[in-house]
């Protein structure tokens, strides 16, 4: 008995040991989560075969869409030569809106009209729209691209099909 | 006698058991309190808002050196940006405040680094409190206005015996043996408030001054007159706020536009510094485990020291027994013993691990300038002595048991 109670108390302090600085401990930081980033909060729609992805953010009023890498490169910007990118934007009812998204340079990039890799634009029916699925073309590196934007989840055909 | 007489004489028959067994608890509490006060404090010292810098633009590298370098004055810069970039920077509308500042010199092991004299007028190190040169607060002078004056801060000021009208050479360079502006005295006019941040270690000199001191290539003379050619280290850069005083969240937007730059970096140090902790923070985990594992070792030693003055003090405890104690009685008074040294050591623990702190912190503050309070209640405060308080009672609970089952005939029993 004796020594059951001593083996008790030998296991339980041992464990409290193990547990001790867990108890006190701080979770580390989640830092960022491995895969693809949205890095100014929006949603990745993938360009082609993975070549590239446009990120898209609705706020109020405003879309803005930004070209960058693909796969993992989503934090690296893809200048266009396109001035404007014309878009047809599909509502859940069904109903389809025209929207015409321009250049909007970030000069601290190094950017300019006809090199530009961030675009917006503005239309009172946005504010009203919580989803929605817009196509459009662009040439992107070079080649011709269809764009397939869907909004708020986002399009990454690939990378669904895989499953988590 | 009280319940507590009996518990504090059996206590003083094994005084040397007892006073081992709230050392040794003493000990374990001691380095859990000091190691655990010493992280919090310096995670909050090093992503501490006080900094008062939002975001710093420098040159593409890693983004810890570049933190280290503006903000704690260790490392160095991995290399410079164009001053026409910081000046289309300073007009983009998130930008409250962008201090551009150089650095590259040093005098007797402090950096020297020059800046914008709005750094020591305007620049808030903490929500509302700029630099002072109050004498009551503990500075002295005033800001430098010329090329051949300085500001020293007041770490920099107390190490070197530095007073106002002193003047030194800056060497150009931050390493041993690095060459001396041996044309260039510079005269201290002002020694900045203690801050209790990395501040109080740099001396500061005017922005132009950089590139006028003799002895520089011709190219950084031509910097100081032609814009086109300047180039700086790097800017403090304060980010326009939102409701509640978080960074307006444009800033990541702003950060991902400079990072497409060739040569820049927009870092936001407090995206950066948890990372670091993260890296390190192993080492005191294992601390932390260590102190632990002492304070464990501490309870079981009481746990075998309780075992054995039980041992001794059966003819006692069954005197006890038959005089009317009941077996709770006994049993009580081996859990309140485990409990009273319990307590005292974890009562000396925590003296004696914020006494730690306040000796450390000395040393700390000398070598790098940034305060640490032994008064200072991190979470291990609160948990510490409950936890200790139950180990003993754990310790105390097989001889509490023990003297619960005694017997009063067989220990009463005559011996020889």
């Amino acid at each position: 008995m004796r020594q059951k109670f001593l083996s008790l108390f030998l296991i339980f302090s041992f464990q409290l040991f193990l547990i001790l600085p867990g108890i006190f401990h701080e979770p580390a930081n989640a830092g960022e989560r491995r895969g693809h980033k949205a890095h100014h909060g929006g949603v990745l729609n993938v360009i082609g075969k993975e070549l590239g992805h446009i990120e898209i953010l609705v706020q109020g009023n405003t879309l803005e869409a930004w070209f960058v890498g693909g796969g993992q490169d989503t934090g690296r910007s893809v200048p266009v030569g396109a001035i404007e990118i014309a878009l047809i934007v599909i509502l859940p009812d069904k109903k389809q809106k025209n929207l015409i998204l321009r250049a909007d340079p970030m000069k601290l990039a190094g950017e300019r009209l006809g090199h530009c890799s961030h675009f917006i634009a503005q239309a009172e029916w946005l504010q009203e729209v919580k989803e929605f699925e817009a196509r459009g073309e662009v040439v992107f590196q070079g080649i011709r691209q269809k764009l397939v934007i869907k909004y708020p989840e986002g399009h990454d055909p690939a990378h669904k099909k895989k499953g988590p | 006698m009280t319940f507590c007489q009996i518990v504090l004489r059996s206590l003083q028959q094994h005084r040397f058991s007892s006073i081992l067994a709230i050392v040794s608890m003493a000990l374990g509490v001691a380095l859990l309190v000091a190691v655990y006060s010493l992280k919090e404090q310096t995670q909050k010292t090093f992503t501490q808002i006080g900094l008062g810098v939002d975001a710093i633009v420098g040159p593409k590298g890693s983004p810890l050196q570049i933190v280290l370098n503006a903000i704690y004055h260790l490392e160095d810069m991995p290399g410079k940006i164009k001053w026409t970039y910081f000046k289309e920077l300073e007009k983009d509308p998130l930008v409250v405040e962008a201090i551009p500042f150089c650095v590259g010199h040093s005098y007797r092991g402090f950096r020297v680094n020059a800046i914008d004299r709005r750094f020591l007028t305007e620049f808030e190190y903490l929500p509302g409190k700029r630099f002072s040169f109050s004498e009551p607060e503990g500075g002295k002078g005033r800001p430098f206005n010329a090329n051949d004056e300085a500001v020293a801060g007041w770490v920099v000021a107390k190490t070197l015996a530095l007073k106002v009208g002193d003047q030194f050479n800056p060497v150009c360079g931050v390493l041993e043996g690095d060459p001396v502006h041996e044309k260039d005295a510079l005269g201290i006019v002002g020694i900045l408030a203690p801050t209790g941040t990395s501040h109080d270690r740099a001396i500061y000199i005017p922005l132009e001054a950089f590139y006028t001191l003799a002895g520089h290539p011709p190219e950084t003379l031509a910097m100081a007159e032609r814009e086109e050619y300047r180039e700086i280290s790097g800017a403090y850069l304060k980010i326009k706020r939102i409701r509640g005083g978080a960074l307006h969240p444009g800033i990541q937007g702003l950060k991902f536009a400079i990072n497409q730059s060739d040569r820049d970096q927009l870092v936001i140090p407090h995206e950066v510094l948890p990372r670091l902790f993260d890296i390190i923070g192993w080492v005191d985990r294992v601390l932390l485990a260590i102190a632990g594992f002492l304070t464990v070792l501490s309870a079981l030693f009481l746990f075998f020291a309780l075992t054995s003055a039980l041992r001794e003090r059966r003819r006692d405890l069954a005197l006890l027994r038959s005089l009317g104690a009941s077996r709770k009685t006994v049993m009580g008074l081996m859990l309140a013993e485990a409990f009273l040294i319990s307590f005292l050591g974890g009562l000396l623990g925590l003296l004696l691990g914020h006494g730690l702190i306040g000796f450390g912190a000395h040393l700390i503050k000398a070598e790098t300038g940034v305060a640490f309070s032994a008064a200072y209640l991190s979470r291990a405060d609160w948990f510490v002595l409950p936890g200790v308080l139950l180990l003993g009672l754990l310790a105390g609970l097989v001889p509490g048991i023990q003297a619960y089952r005694l017997g009063i005939l067989k220990n009463l029993s005559p011996i020889s």
